[in-house]
């Protein structure tokens, strides 16, 4: 009889259905594996929290760059401000179909700055606000997305590395505060709005904010500060307006932001 | 060029349809604009835009009145739960829209509904917040004329004068618009690219708008004025469709105040 000839790479079925197992096997355990590896966002949260805390107290020069030691020994409106915008650059930067690509956070490597409230500072953005360096890549990124858009206005508040944000009698922010040959890109579709501001030159340098309120005709309460005061409110009754939008439009994790600061006293433009 | 436009060019004639083949019609008032002579059913439309926009920020900003404002003056065609703007919705609300409205879902509102939801917006922009400090100043001075409350803004200007802005809309090729007698921007609005400089909250701006464009054939076209207020100028950007109609008339389908912090 003729000998069967197998050609290079042949099986028989009983090979084939050894290989297939073993394969379906590997997919599994890859497929487990990856399943056990990809952070949670509330995980991812916590990493990046903590990493940033450790970049802006290596920024800083601080003594201890323990996250727990840096993060309480913030105000806790700077708690407010860290906790909020971290939780705000989750969002994912979407195609022109509004399909999820990487999340702003991916790109965000330092925090070298964390503003919080000023009283009788009535220039908005000089508080309430993060000092970053970004990773190469996001201004390409967003400037392909569709909803975080290039915008007008932009501004970006320069770190100080020996006091400035973490001094609260510092008051030279005009010093540090560039608003010429900055790129800026706004949350389009959302309200509040992520407020993403870099340096035309050096796009590693930038600001993160979040702008609360839409822009009124009339600036009875909020004219220019309003900007990421995640913590503050009209005075009582009034409801907790900023808070409760922020967690409805921040809703990448399994629970809502609670402020560590409440105040109805830093609120309007006329309280500061 | 659209079908639509073109129709009622031929029955004008050939020499009116020559004219209609510039792609944007062009303002008499630009100043700096050349010699060439805009078409005339292109002016005539420009003319009536200007009208309807003077009478709205006049209504709005000046006398405060947005029920004024918007009283029949809403468009038919963006009719539609998407282009209600978040001011009008509670955040819940807006949530649901916006994940609406990401799944292209149309959500067809009457007239007198859509209007009312413009009108809420325009009323929160005015904030007439009786908890507010009672120190705070109106930043729009009130029974000031529209003319005095308006500030030259015409392409000349924001070239000069505001970079950023003109970075975003140079290639939309816009052109001056006189309304009440001071210069403002205007251009054609095709679709979110257009636009999303304003990084708008309403969601149909980016989702829904250019398929409604095509799709009903109408011409919207974005007026950029530039408002005086007590401390600093604002930008206002109001959006208006001629319902397919050529320009006859305009129908207000969006308003927006572009973040300025």
């Amino acid at each position: 009889m003729f000998e069967r000839v197998r050609p290079l790479g042949w099986v028989d079925d009983m090979q084939l259905a050894r290989r297939l197992a073993v394969m379906g096997g590997l997919c599994l355990a890859v497929g487990a594996v990856a399943a056990v590896s990809q952070p949670t966002n509330d995980q991812r949260l916590d990493e990046r929290s903590k990493a940033l805390l450790v970049s802006y107290a290596t920024y800083k020069q601080y003594q201890s760059k323990d996250p727990a030691v840096v993060y309480n020994g913030l105000s806790p409106d700077r708690q407010a401000v860290f906790d909020s915008i971290v939780r705000a650059l989750f969002v994912p930067i979407q195609d022109d179909d509004g399909n999820p690509g990487p999340r702003v956070i991916d790109f965000v490597e330092e925090v070298r700055g964390i503003w919080g409230v000023r009283p009788k500072q009535k220039e908005g953005r000089y508080m309430f606000r993060l000092s970053v360096r970004f990773g190469s890549g996001l201004k390409g990124a967003l400037e392909a997305s569709s909803n975080l858009v290039g915008s007008t206005h932009g501004h970006v508040l320069l770190p100080k590395q020996k006091g400035g944000d973490d001094d609260p009698a510092f008051t030279q922010f005009a010093s540090l505060l560039k608003t010429g040959d900055v790129k800026t890109f706004r949350e389009a579709t959302k309200e509040p709005k992520l407020q993403i501001s870099m340096l035309k030159d050096d796009p590693a340098v930038g600001e993160v904010d979040i702008d609360y309120d839409p822009v009124k005709l009339l600036c009875i309460c909020h004219c220019r500060p309003s900007n990421s005061d995640f913590g503050s409110r009209k005075p009582d009754p009034d409801a907790h307006v900023h808070q409760n939008a922020f967690n409805i439009d921040v809703p990448y994790f399994s629970a809502p932001l609670a402020t560590p600061w409440s105040n109805s006293n830093a609120h309007c433009k006329e309280a500061y | 060029m659209r079908a639509g436009r073109a129709s009622a060019l031929l029955m004008f004639g050939v020499a009116l349809a020559a004219c209609q083949a510039t792609p944007s019609p062009q303002s008499p008032v630009t100043g700096s604009g050349g010699p060439r002579t805009p078409p005339p059913l292109a002016a005539d439309a420009d003319r009536r835009l200007a009208a309807e926009v003077a009478r709205f920020l006049d209504a709005w900003a000046v006398k405060r009145q947005p029920h004024a404002a918007v009283d029949g003056r809403a468009s038919e065609a963006f009719g539609d739960r998407r282009f209600v703007p978040a001011a009008a919705l509670s955040p819940a609300e807006y949530k649901a829209q916006a994940e609406a409205a990401s799944a292209a879902a149309s959500t067809p509102m009457s007239k007198q509904a859509f209007e009312t939801a413009l009108e809420t917006q325009l009323g929160a922009a005015l904030d007439d917040d009786p908890s507010g400090p009672q120190s705070a100043a109106p930043a729009v001075a009130p029974s000031t004329s529209l003319e005095a409350t308006l500030v030259p803004f015409s392409p000349d200007v924001v070239r000069e004068k505001q970079s950023d802005l003109w970075e975003h809309v140079a290639e939309r090729r816009p052109r001056a618009l006189l309304v009440a007698g001071v210069p403002s921007l205007a251009y054609q609005v095709r679709d979110w690219n257009d636009i999303k400089w304003t990084a708008s909250g309403t969601v149909g701006f980016r989702f829904a708008m250019a398929n409604i464009i095509r799709q009903r054939d109408v011409d919207v076209q974005a007026v950029v004025t530039a408002i005086k207020l007590s401390t600093e100028e604002t930008t206002v950007v109001t959006l208006w469709s001629d319902e397919g109609r050529q320009g006859a008339e305009w129908r207000l389908l969006g308003v927006e105040l572009p973040a300025r912090r």
